[in-house]
């Protein structure tokens, strides 16, 4: 029951920050400069033409009022239609975020495991070969950008060894299977990106929680060491992780808009850098919108997480 | 041969494997001796019909509309979805296509057109002139807000004579209308379909639309009733959006895509060097000037003009920008395929004289600018900075200000004094030099004003006689290069590259992209 009433009451404040971020997007965007019509026509354009299509796209009413019918529509299920496009917001929106959702998905998939794993290896064998070179690739890997791995990984492992395909061109009809192939570069280059911070950080906190009196009161119990840190040491450990991961989670719909345009993957990330190039106003909008409450969901899951691996933090 | 003598291989006089596999190979080294192209005729062999080929851009479509298409993507997908009344080959000049023949009066300005009978739409129908007359009203009504609506002429009436004639007025005598119908905008459009332009287009051409997801790919399949048959050869043409160069590369280097759009010149020579690709280059029409405004000073005086052409060392320009894939220029942006282009003695770098008008102009020690880019178009940037070394020995102090071409648009375009811009070619002489050097010309961004140079443009564009306009324009392009508000140091290279099976496919000046003869051989 406590956890219903918690939930509830975190979702109230989701919604709360949702609205004002909405403001900040419509704001943000208004203030952009560049002239949508002028993107539309192009510069051979007339003054007489370009006037004539911004009253057809509604932009001469003042912003407060473009402000509520936005919100208003997307309350409702209209999310308008792409100035650039002509074609309704919802479906494109929501099938680029299906894909994005799928290429994080995976990332973050892999990469937790793996940074949790290297980060115990590093912290149990604590200065030795395996430690040094983990912290070694991940800190190359996260200073890097994600278009030098990207690019990178394309020129080595697609153009100069023909191993893997460089694009997500994905035929329609195509089997989960056999597109496979497509995802592994796009991911490998967003967990490399990842590892870093999700690693360090499990390393260090695991290194504090094995120094702490509990854990050697356990092996001092006799307890097998695995089973030490497995049901002890790490559910500890995990905790500032959980919340690193929750932080990465932002970083990662970062990443995905390089990615994307790297490997021309045809996702969420894409379409919000094709929108703000054409100054596509509702796609802008209702992307950033999206993205923020993945950011704010994903968050909310952090504390849940939270609450679960800590029985005193509960809300 | 067994141990005992007895023979254990075939009978005699026998055609064993071995004997056919040695006559294939003899067979087949001496075709592979032979030139390709003879050995095309020599075995008979037609282009081959069937496979997919995937064309990759670094921009997205945004819309099929062709009266609203202002983009090269957007081009390659209306021109294989539809046809025009003329085509313009690689020496830009005008063919058959939906019209069979023309003719005008003797004052240019009445055009007649006959029509190809039995061309259908993809929905079925057939071609008439009534759809001819719908698209070109379309295009040049002002509601529609068509970017082409000046583009082709001044047209001012389109009628149809019969089912199968169609009879432009002009406003004033117009001698290019055959080659101007040719392009983007004068894409034929059925006249039943208004609504649906944009989401189920039908069109003549030897494509039709089966999926358009801009931002990702678009995907067109041959049209059975094609009235060119056995054109088109491909099954299906596909156009896909990969927003980054190295990507494009490795996918055609891989085989996942057939063709290039364009190779930027840092890519050249790795793919030269990729087996299975191969790399073709045409002289474009397009150009990148230098944009002197001449309504306020220092540029309204022709001597400071005249002075930062005499500055630019234009070799040094191509060979750093472009590793010497360009065109030297002249000042003028009239490439030398278009038929009415002169040969001027070429301008080369004379900091001496130029130093010399500026005293006499009243800038003996140099002034101080900006100079307006954007780095959302290879080569913009680096040849402001150019200009800015190569001015410096006459003192001439330039700040480079860099921005985004859709801020570029609104901000700098027509309202700063001093930039780069960037412009495509044009089909016509007229529309190459009248819309820029033309005291009304709308895209005249120097506010250039000679009314002598207006009278060669207008006796250039109503004139009959290919002699007089010969003359004319020749005239003017000597105006423009020592008078002009540009400084235009060269015309780019056009480099696209597709893997070697890919025949019957030509690059053009002017960016098109015409798939009608292309196949892929086994």
């Amino acid at each position: 029951m406590r956890v219903v009433a918690f939930l509830g009451r975190r979702l109230v404040l989701v919604a709360l920050v949702m609205a004002i971020v909405s403001v900040l997007i419509f704001g943000v965007v208004q203030i952009l400069p560049g002239d949508v019509a002028v993107m539309i026509l192009g510069t051979s354009a007339t003054p007489a033409d370009l006037a004539t299509l911004r009253v057809k796209l509604g932009l001469n009413r003042p912003a407060p009022l473009r402000y509520l019918d936005w919100v208003g529509g997307t309350l409702g299920g209209d999310w308008g239609i792409s100035l650039l496009y002509q074609m309704p917001v919802r479906p494109l929106v929501l099938e680029r975020l299906e894909r994005s959702a799928v290429l994080a998905g995976l990332a973050l998939v892999v990469a937790v495991p793996l940074a949790v794993g290297l980060g115990v290896i590093s912290a149990l064998r604590r200065n030795g070969l395996v430690d040094q070179t983990v912290g070694l690739v991940t800190l190359v890997a996260v200073s890097l950008p994600e278009f030098i791995i990207g690019t990178a990984l394309i020129l080595v492992l697609a153009f100069r060894f023909a191993l893997l395909p460089p694009a997500s061109l994905i035929d329609p009809g195509t089997s989960l299977w056999r597109a496979a192939p497509r995802l592994v570069l796009p991911t490998l280059t967003l967990v490399l990106a990842l590892l870093a911070h999700m690693t360090r950080m499990t390393r260090a906190s695991m290194l504090e929680v094995l120094e702490q009196p509990y854990v050697r009161a356990a092996r001092l119990r006799g307890l097998r060491p695995r089973r030490v840190i497995w049901r002890h040491a790490l559910r500890n450990a995990l905790l500032p992780t959980v919340g690193i991961i929750a932080i990465n989670v932002g970083y990662l719909i970062g990443g995905i808009v390089v990615v994307e345009t790297v490997f021309a993957y045809p996702g969420l990330g894409r379409l919000m850098v094709d929108a703000v190039n054409h100054r596509d106003v509702p796609v802008i909008q209702m992307a950033a919108l999206v993205i923020a409450l993945a950011y704010a969901l994903a968050n909310l899951a952090a504390d849940l997480a939270y609450a679960y691996l800590d029985p005193k933090i509960r809300y | 041969m067994k141990r005992d003598g007895t023979h254990t291989g075939p009978a005699e006089g026998s055609v064993t494997r071995r004997r056919l596999l040695q006559l294939a190979v003899t067979g087949s080294t001496l075709a592979a001796a032979m030139p390709l192209g003879q050995r095309s005729r020599a075995w008979g062999q037609a282009p081959r019909s069937g496979g997919t080929l995937k064309m990759a851009w670094a921009s997205s479509p945004r819309t099929l509309d062709p009266a609203l298409a202002i983009q090269g993507d957007e081009y390659m997908i209306t021109q294989a979805t539809y046809d025009n009344l003329t085509r313009i080959d690689e020496k830009l000049q005008p063919g058959p296509m939906l019209a069979t023949q023309w003719s005008s009066d003797a004052q240019a300005r009445v055009w007649t057109f006959a029509l190809r009978k039995g061309v259908k739409f993809h929905h079925g129908r057939e071609l008439k002139a009534s759809d001819v007359v719908f698209t070109f009203e379309r295009v040049l009504d002002p509601k529609t807000g068509s970017p082409g609506r000046n583009a082709m002429g001044p047209i001012e009436k389109v009628e149809a004579v019969d089912d199968y004639t169609v009879r432009f007025r002009m406003a004033t005598p117009y001698a290019d209308l055959p080659v101007s119908v040719a392009v983007t905008f004068g894409r034929i459009l059925p006249a039943d379909r208004a609504d649906k332009l944009a989401t189920e287009p039908s069109g003549t051409g030897p494509f039709r639309v089966v999926e358009f997801k801009p931002g990702e790919r678009t995907r067109m399949v041959r049209f059975q009733d094609y009235w060119d048959r056995p054109r088109p050869y491909l099954d299906e043409l596909w156009q896909v959006n990969m927003p980054q160069q190295a990507t494009q590369v490795a996918s055609l280097t891989g085989g996942d895509i057939q063709m290039m759009f364009e190779v930027p010149v840092a890519f050249i020579g790795a793919l030269e060097k990729a087996r299975g690709v191969s790399v073709v280059s045409v002289k474009s029409t397009s150009f990148q000037p230098v944009v002197m405004a001449t309504d306020r000073k220092p540029f309204d005086d022709n001597r400071v003009r005249l002075a930062l052409k005499l500055l630019l060392d234009r070799d040094a320009i191509i060979k750093a920008l472009w590793q010497g894939r360009a065109t030297i220029a002249n000042d003028h942006p009239v490439p030398d395929i278009n038929p009415f282009y002169v040969a001027l003695p070429q301008r080369t770098p004379d900091v001496a004289r130029a130093r010399q008008l500026l005293a006499e102009a009243g800038h003996p020690q140099g002034f101080a600018a900006e100079i307006w880019t954007s780095n959302e178009r290879v080569g913009m940037q680096e040849l402001a900075v150019a200009v800015q070394q190569m001015v410096a020995p006459a003192s001439i102090k330039l700040e480079v200000k860099t921005v985004p071409w859709s801020v570029f648009n609104t901000n700098v375009y027509k309202k700063e004094g001093l930039y780069i811009n960037n412009w495509f070619g044009r089909a016509t002489v007229d529309e190459t030099l009248y819309p820029y050097f033309h005291s009304t010309g709308s895209w005249n961004e120097g506010k250039y004003s000679n009314p002598r140079l207006d009278k060669l443009l207008d006796e250039g564009r109503s004139s009959v006689e290919t002699a007089r306009r010969k003359e004319a324009y020749a005239e003017a392009q000597k105006v423009i290069s020592d008078e002009g508000h540009y400084a235009v140091v060269y015309l780019t290279q056009y480099t696209s590259a597709m893997r070697a099976n890919v025949k019957g496919y030509s690059l053009h000046p002017l960016r098109w992209c015409d798939f009608r003869n292309t196949y892929l051989e086994a």
